[in-house]
């Protein structure tokens, strides 16, 4: 019988010191540039999958943002022009949604499928596609995910990420609060207890395993197996926590500009991408959601409406007119996000063909509260790109929007065959 | 393996009613059954033809192997159901029927104790979650569902809707990181707060309400009253959860608080029109607490972790009135106030009020969704609460009961912290310690002590060690492997975790010390205890969840718009205390189990007498709960296939189909489930036209001679249950999808593959019980062994199965008799 001793052996590595930062396209390039820690840490996770899903509040104009023609040739549409550069990087679905109905209720079902008041009986609860990969995958980075957005909007805002117990995550608001989770240290108090808590669970670990070990040799066949099992989970465990102490001690990379101060979404919109391309960038997170919420004001765009009140156009001219400048705003910084992700080298790829890129909403049609016929479109990620894909509901059987988060998952290496309600994959 | 085994009793003999007439010369067994196969069953299941893989060609008596066991077992229910040689093939007489069967029967009696078991045992068992948070509770003496726990543990997965089946408990790297959270937390909310001092607060003003009631509530109230309109949960949740703004931070420390309030009912007697607000205002209203916090989610709506802290108080009307509850809360939760009968969906009945009496209204009339003038003018009903006061921690005499749970009645004390420690491992491990456990306490505690922990924080810190030790996630195993029983102490364990989910308690553990618990009248005594302990509640709804997946209830609920009243009056909750009763009264009066089949008795409410439209709708009220009423002459209802519960799991939420229900029916109440569907197959859908019926469309289905195979089974199993709703409500006639097209009237006649037919739902239980009691019965306790010993069945464990059922058959199946068999059985003792 050994004493439990402490077999705990964290290596603090410097990953990916030596590889040099690529050259940055972007405004934030030259800032970057000479900072050795975004440099130390950037390519850290060289090739790993990444996923971005993006999410408005009140869906797209579906007259202006889908076009006629499916394949190939499709034609621009006036809120699909500003992304039009970027067109063999994306694909444009159409003909997708969960099936839900709720309106402002339930777009919150956008990434899980699933409504948060139906959710306590499921199996994985309503855990929204991000949530459910950053379990698997989230382990490596600082951060398992990230979720940026709004605390407010009509009827709880967007809600886009949620836990398998059924728990909102809380977003991250502004671009301040981001950059400070990316760039700036946690108060030593907090760094203490956290590390107390690794070593507690660290030397708990051993003495499981000491346990396991006697055990071991006691039983059966079966047994074994299961006993395999608990190894095999506390090896798990151990990584994940040597992930963890070496974050609690790793210094979090030097910051790349002087930390930007919260204007309203508007405003922050290109500033909350750029850190998101950078928290990829710099590994910290693999997975990351922003909100276009509440926080989104017209007013910031120049137009003295409510952005829920304008959604309800009933087929007004100017209203409509003025949502089509909101929300070719919006789709404008995306496309800056996609060409900004293509120039970021990962490897010998760029970020944008590790990174899966889903923007959309889970709402319809705003203006009749219809959470159906969603807006799509999927960017990035190593996919054949280059159509709009029109799934009709005659033609085949009603697809749902989870099959294709299945086929997502799964490029993301996750084992599965099912998410929400899905009935296959879409692929 | 399993579909075959549990298939028909070997014993049944309803078709033979005169078995005892014994015959002349008879010939030997093994021509018989040759000439039988050669005759009947060659032309289809001869090697070349083989048709449903079954190939009888070198078939015959001995029998040589688990296989041919197998064989014989499957074409003994065939021939006794009737249900080979297929219908338009040449019929053996009954007496040939009788006679294969009673040879084949004799030859599988003849296998007993030559064919090897494959090694049938429990694997080591992790204790589920369900299982987890109750061993806590028992643990640390208090509830633990305030603290949530095992929210973001994966959920279990199930083998046959089993979870206690060790196979299929999966553990993760992912859980085990849980388990340590989980423990951290615990221990560290319960055990290591800070001495703090009792306080109180005195909220009169700011209650300030949902997002969309402020601007109202500031205009006509000044936010001076704190408003519930509706019952928590509803879809559009406004006002449903009344939290107390200068108190989000919530409590500082967890422990027990007094809270009290200054409320009243307002306008329960309005003159707006009832069916506004879909709840039933003859009742009085009631109010009570649930947590809230206000960094974990929205604090109006539902949140994951809110258990009910209290039972709800009715709230008396129009009076101002002091009430006042005693509740746990945990560090930073902070209470709110619930109205769990109060209307459905608030915000809907302001638009209807606001349109259907605005002449009721100064000008300008209120339009929308607006509240202002309804609450200046109106009768709207809801509870007004005017102050509150909250109070705490309070001492508890004796010590905080976790302290004295975990430590014993001195509290921790630092010179006997290792022995203290010891005696918690010996609870938490079930078992005697033994010094290689010991020796791990020590090393943890001392390891902390080393490291400058106060003795107090270093056994807490063992604590948490021991809350993920093995020994404490999985079901003790100390028996040795060359011992086919299980050894007291393990024992004591699988009959505490199969009866209440939770330790044995220190009677059990007295019986397992002494060696007692190896005597099988010992078990039985024990067995008798336990299931008269309330604590066996958990024995029931754990095993009925497993039995008739009633855990799924829920998992597909229907439209909001097509079944309000099944979020408005929470029917799964009655649902499922509907068959939980049903059970319990059985088990307590050792009633037939056929009972399960068709009764003329049911459990109800007030809420399901109105579902089921019995003549107690009338006289129940709320404060009654359950009551067992008579279910004479009516034909509607009786058994578990007339309850709403089984008649959900068993649907879609949206639709019906006697396929899914057929299923369900051969898998949960026969224990035959059919084999899934080839995968070209398409779904067979619901007509959107609305001029065909499923029934019409599953005609054409079985024209199809490979569909026909397994529908000819299914079906007439699904078409009885025709006349409930996907809620189990009764109809003559399927809902209207298409205006222009009569609704089609339900056919729920059925002819089983044997060629006996059934008009109605009625008939069709009557039917079920006339050829299929002793099936039922054996899958009932073949499910029941499952759960308890935590193992599926195998072949060789049908004999003891058959010894069980002739012993419940000569009990006229009397439930409790069968439940304490299934528990002194070899199968549930060995290991």
């Amino acid at each position: 019988m050994t004493q439990p001793i402490n077999r705990r052996r964290f290596v603090l590595k410097t990953v990916g010191a030596s590889l040099a930062l690529p050259g940055l396209p972007s405004l934030m390039a030259n800032s970057v540039g000479g900072n050795s820690a975004v440099q130390a840490t950037s390519g850290a996770g060289i090739g790993a999958r990444r996923f971005v899903g993006i999410g408005n509040l009140l869906g797209f104009q579906r007259k202006s943002f889908f076009p006629e023609t499916t394949g190939k040739g499709y034609e621009k549409t006036p809120l699909l022009e500003p992304l039009i550069e970027n067109r063999k990087n994306l694909t444009v679905y159409r003909g997708l949604d969960h099936g839900v109905k709720g309106g402002h209720f339930a777009v919150h079902s956008f990434l899980s499928g699933v409504l948060n008041s139906e959710a306590k009986s499921r199996a994985d609860g309503n855990v929204s596609l991000d949530q459910f990969m950053a379990e698997e995958i989230g382990t490596q980075t600082r951060f398992p995910s990230l979720t940026v957005g709004s605390e407010g909007g009509i009827h709880g805002g967007c809600q886009i990420a949620w836990t398998r117990s059924g728990v909102r995550v809380p977003p991250i608001t502004g671009p301040a609060d981001l950059f400070e989770k990316l760039f700036v240290d946690i108060p030593q108090d907090q760094k203490a207890r956290r590390k107390h808590e690794n070593h507690l669970q660290a030397s708990i670990l051993d003495s499981m395993m000491d346990e396991a070990n006697f055990l071991s040799r006691s039983v059966n066949r079966e047994d074994k197996e299961k006993l395999d099992e608990y190894f095999t989970s506390i090896r798990d465990v151990e990584k994940r926590l040597e992930f963890r102490e070496k974050w609690a001690d790793y210094p979090k990379p030097k910051a790349p500009f002087e930390k930007p101060s919260d204007k309203g979404t508007v405003e922050d919109l290109p500033m909350l991408y750029e850190l998101i391309a950078l928290a990829l960038q710099t590994d910290s997170t693999r997975i990351a959601t922003l909100e276009i919420g509440g926080s989104f004001l017209p007013h910031d765009l120049g137009i003295k409406k409510s952005y829920h009140g304008l959604s309800h156009h009933g087929h007004d001219e100017e209203a409509v007119g003025h949502l089509i400048t909101l929300e070719k705003y919006q789709i404008m910084h995306f496309n800056k996000f996609i060409s900004r992700l293509a120039g970021i080298k990962d490897g010998d790829r760029s970020l944008l063909d590790s990174t899966t890129v889903l923007f959309g909403s889970g709402m319809g049609d705003a203006n009749t509260h219809k959470n159906s016929d969603l807006p799509i479109v999927l960017a990035g990620g190593g996919y054949r790109h280059g159509e709009f894909v029109k799934v009709d509901e005659k033609v085949n059987h009603k697809v749902p929007l989870c099959n294709l988060y299945v086929d997502i998952a799964q490029k993301m290496g996750l084992e599965i065959d099912q998410f929400g309600t899905s009935t296959g994959t879409f692929s | 393996m399993k579909s075959l085994l549990t298939t028909v009793a070997l014993t049944t003999l309803y078709l033979f009613p005169a078995v005892a007439e014994k015959e002349k010369a008879d010939p030997r067994p093994d021509d018989i059954v040759y000439d039988f196969v050669g005759k009947y069953c060659l032309e289809c299941h001869d090697s070349a033809v083989a048709k449903g893989d079954r190939d009888f060609e070198m078939f015959e008596l001995p029998l040589k192997g688990e296989a041919e066991l197998i064989e014989a077992k499957d074409i003994v229910d065939q021939v006794t159901l009737k249900e080979m040689p297929p219908k338009k093939a040449e019929q053996p007489s009954d007496e040939e029927r009788l006679a294969v069967v009673r040879a084949l029967r004799q030859g599988i009696a003849d296998t007993r104790g030559t064919i090897d078991s494959t090694g049938a045992r429990t694997v080591m068992r992790r204790i589920s979650t369900r299982e987890y948070e109750n061993t806590l509770a028992t643990l640390f003496g208090r509830r633990v569902d305030t603290l949530g726990l095992t929210g973001d543990f994966p959920k279990e997965k199930t083998s046959h809707h089993v979870d206690t089946v060790g196979e299929s408990l999966i553990t993760s790297g992912f859980l085990l990181d849980q388990y340590f959270r989980a423990a951290n937390k615990l221990v560290e909310l319960r055990l290591g707060k800070p001495e703090t001092e009792v306080k109180e607060w005195h909220f009169t003003d700011h209650f300030v309400q949902y997002e969309e009631l402020q601007s109202s509530h500031k205009v006509v109230y000044n936010y001076d009253f704190l408003c519930l309109y509706e019952q928590p949960n509803t879809e559009t949740r406004q006002g449903g959860y009344g939290h107390i703004e200068d108190f989000k931070e919530g409590v500082p420390v967890s422990g027990l608080y007094e809270i009290k309030l200054l409320a009243k009912a307002m306008h329960r007697d309005t003159h707006y029109d009832r069916d506004i607000f879909k709840t039933d205002f003859s009742e009085p209203f009631q109010m009570t607490v649930v947590t809230g916090d206000a960094t974990k989610g929205h604090i109006h709506y539902p949140q994951s972790v809110e258990p009910v802290l209290a039972p709800a108080q009715i709230v008396p009307d129009n009076e101002y009135t002091w009430m006042t509850y005693e509740v746990w809360l945990e560090k930073g939760q902070t209470p709110r106030f619930i109205f769990p009968n109060g209307p459905y969906e608030s915000r809907a009945s302001i638009m209807q009020i606001n349109r259907r009496y605005k002449d009721e209204f100064s000008e300008p009339p209120p339009y929308g969704t607006s509240r202002t003038t309804i609450l200046r003018e109106g009768k709207l009903p809801h509870i007004r609460i005017d102050e509150i006061k909250v109070k705490g921690p309070l001492k508890e005499a004796g010590g905080s009961k976790e302290e004295v749970a975990v430590f014993g009645k001195e509290g921790f004390q630092p010179d006997k912290a290792l022995e203290q420690l010891y005696a918690f491992g010996t609870r938490a491990y079930r078992r005697p310690l033994e010094e290689r456990d010991r020796k791990l306490i020590r090393a943890t505690y001392d390891s902390r002590i080393q490291e400058k922990a106060t003795p107090r924080q270093a056994a807490l810190d063992t604590l948490k060690m021991i809350l993920c030790s093995p020994s404490f996630l999985y079901l003790s195993e100390i028996t040795p492997e060359d011992e086919t029983q299980l050894r007291p102490w393990d024992l004591a364990s699988r009959l505490s975790y199969a009866l209440w989910a939770a330790p044995p308690d220190s009677e059990l553990r007295r019986a397992a010390g002494s060696g007692e618990l190896s005597n099988p009248e010992e078990i039985r005594q024990q067995v008798r205890r336990m299931l008269k302990d309330e604590r066996s509640d958990q024995f029931i709804s754990g095993f009925l969840d497993a039995w008739l997946s009633l855990r799924e209830i829920g998992n597909q609920p229907p439209p909001r718009d097509t079944a309000e009243v099944y979020y408005a009056e929470d029917l799964p909750e009655a649902m499922k205390t509907e068959a939980h009763l049903f059970f319990r009264n059985l088990l307590n009066e050792n009633g037939p189990v056929t009972d399960f089949i068709q009764s003329d008795y049911a459990f109800v409410d007030k809420r399901l007498a109105n579902l089921y439209q019995l003549p107690e709708k009338d006289s129940l009220r709320q404060a009654d709960g359950f009551q067992k009423v008579s279910l004479e002459k009516n034909y509607q209802r009786g058994g578990l296939l007339g309850m709403a519960g089984v008649l959900t799991v068993s649907a879609n939420g949206v639709e019906t189909s006697p396929v899914t229900r057929g299923v369900w029916v051969m898998e949960n109440i026969l224990g035959t489930p059919p084999p899934p569907p080839p995968d070209e197959v398409p779904a067979i859908e619901a007509d959107v036209s609305g001029a065909k019926s499923i029934r019409d469309k599953l005609e054409l289905h079985r024209a199809d001679k490979t569909c026909a195979e397994c529908h000819v089974k299914i079906d007439p199993m699904g078409f009885g249950l025709e006349t409930f709703d996907p809620i189990g409500r009764w109809r003559w006639s399927y809902p209207v999808v298409n205006k222009k097209v009569k609704p089609l009237r339900v056919d729920a006649s059925g002819e089983f593959p044997s060629g006996e037919t059934y008009q109605d739902f009625n008939e069709f239980k009557w039917m079920l019980l006339k050829t299929r009691k002793e099936v039922f019965a054996k899958a009932l306790i073949e499910k029941l062994l499952v759960y308890t010993a935590g193992r599926e069945m195998e072949t060789v464990d049908d004999f003891e199965i058959e010894d069980i059922l002739a012993t419940v058959k000569k009990d006229d199946y009397g439930l409790k008799t069968l439940v304490e068999e299934v528990f002194v059985s070899e199968i549930f003792r060995s290991r």
